[in-house]
């Protein structure tokens, strides 16, 4: 027993080694267990704490420039809802002469970046919504020019999402007009490309790229980027599509989170 | 002792990283300042430090948020310690420039491990686009751990 003990002590630094390698692996490999879940729920609320007075700070810092383009925004906006408003109620008369269903009803939670995370790489940002705010495990997020990515953690008043960024994030979506769908995953910087698409469909550049709406996450018809650029598998009778996100993920200060789509459409 | 040697400086650090990467981050790349605190004590302090370290502070970074493999940030840490733990250890039959050579190899291959986590579809598609990737990302911490060489040189024998 000494001569273990003496044999750990002299070689304590692989021992450490050791172990940690064993603990970081295990990590890796319990990534979704739900006590996992919980410890990272409480500690992300603990950092968004901590955090929350450098994110007052910085939201300070662009708040003037940011208020000056949102007056611009909202009188754009307010000659846009008036037109619309007026068509909105010709398509309701036309609906119900037709006797028409509304096809969907979005509840869009409006939620501020607190936090992006520490990594040498943007992967994800902290949200100020949680299970309190009716946030709930992959809901989608999106900015006013598109989708961003999907909740992944919630705790009770933060929510994690991760973004189109990351390595395992993918989406389902359609290219307009042709109709074509795809599986979407992120390129570099603001660059995605579509994999899965037949290569039969005519897809031209400019083409708008929205959600297919074939998944359970997202609904369909959200914005999502358009296309830059087409190219032909050789060998395989598939195409891949370059495709440029309307959203910037570098400069997130604020992101919507889509709580509700129809009664029990998320789990 | 151990508090004013380890502990705090520990926290500083991982603030340091908390409350200014996001601020100094270029695009979406930014600097890595644990990584630099780690190699700086496993090549001062001593390879079992460096570890120990290393992998508490990657607990701590990948607790503040990241989206998937957690535990990733830990394991290279720990790794990237107990490698620069070996130079530490021949450190007396290296001259300064193999010694220089080294630590900032170390750099490149803790990084290297990352991207190719993180960008291993990058990798699949495009080659040199992995290599900016890996270099930018390599390049912008060493540059903070360069400007601390006239500071608080890396090389104990410097001093």
């Amino acid at each position: 027993m000494r001569n273990f003990y003496i044999a750990l002590v002299r070689h304590k630094d692989h021992v450490a080694f050791f172990l940690s390698f064993i603990i970081s692996i295990t990590l890796l490999l319990s990534n979704n267990s739900p006590k996992m879940l919980v410890v990272r729920g409480a500690a992300l609320h603990v950092f968004n704490i901590i955090y929350s007075p450098v994110s007052w700070t910085k939201s300070m810092f662009v708040v003037e420039e940011e208020n000056k383009l949102l007056k611009e925004r909202i009188f754009l906006l307010t000659l846009q809802v008036e037109k619309m408003s007026a068509m909105a109620h010709e398509n309701s008369d036309l609906k119900t002469m037709l006797n028409f269903k509304e096809d969907t009803e979005l509840n869009i939670l409006p939620a501020k970046v607190i936090n992006k995370g520490m990594h040498p790489n943007l992967l994800s940002v902290s949200l100020n919504v949680g299970t309190a705010d009716g946030v709930k495990i992959n809901q989608p997020a999106l900015t006013a020019n598109g989708v961003v990515g999907k909740v992944i953690e919630v705790g009770s008043n933060t929510c994690i999402v991760q973004l189109m960024s990351d390595l395992n994030y993918r989406l389902s979506v359609k290219m307009l007009p042709s109709g074509a769908t795809g599986i979407l995953q992120w390129l570099h910087t603001n660059y995605c490309v579509v994999n899965e698409v037949p290569k039969n469909v005519k897809i031209e550049i400019d083409d708008t790229v929205v959600t297919s709406g074939f998944s359970n996450i997202y609904p369909g018809g959200l914005p999502v980027g358009k296309v830059v650029a087409v190219f032909d598998e050789r060998w395989s009778s598939q195409k891949s599509v370059h495709v440029q996100i309307h959203s910037d993920l570098g400069g997130l200060q604020y992101l919507f989170v889509i709580t509700k789509e129809k009664p029990n459409d998320f789990n | 002792m151990i508090l004013i040697k380890y502990i705090l400086p520990s926290i500083a650090v991982f603030f340091l990283q908390f409350l200014l990467s996001e601020i100094l981050s270029i695009s979406t790349i930014r600097p890595d300042f644990p990584i630099i605190y780690i190699m700086y004590i496993a090549l001062r302090q001593g390879r079992f430090q460096g570890v120990i370290i290393g992998f508490i502070l990657g607990i701590f970074v990948d607790l503040a948020g990241v989206s998937s493999y957690f535990g990733l940030t830990p394991l290279t840490y720990s790794i990237t310690a107990y490698i620069t733990g070996i130079l530490q250890i021949k450190s007396d039959n290296l001259n300064h420039y193999y010694y220089t050579a080294s630590w900032i190899a170390i750099l490149f291959f803790h990084f290297l491990i990352f991207t190719l986590v993180r960008y291993q579809t990058i990798l699949m598609s495009d080659i040199i686009l992995f290599s900016i990737k890996w270099f930018s990302t390599t390049a912008y911490t060493l540059g903070f751990m360069l400007i601390l060489q006239p500071i608080y040189n890396v090389n104990p024998h410097q001093d």
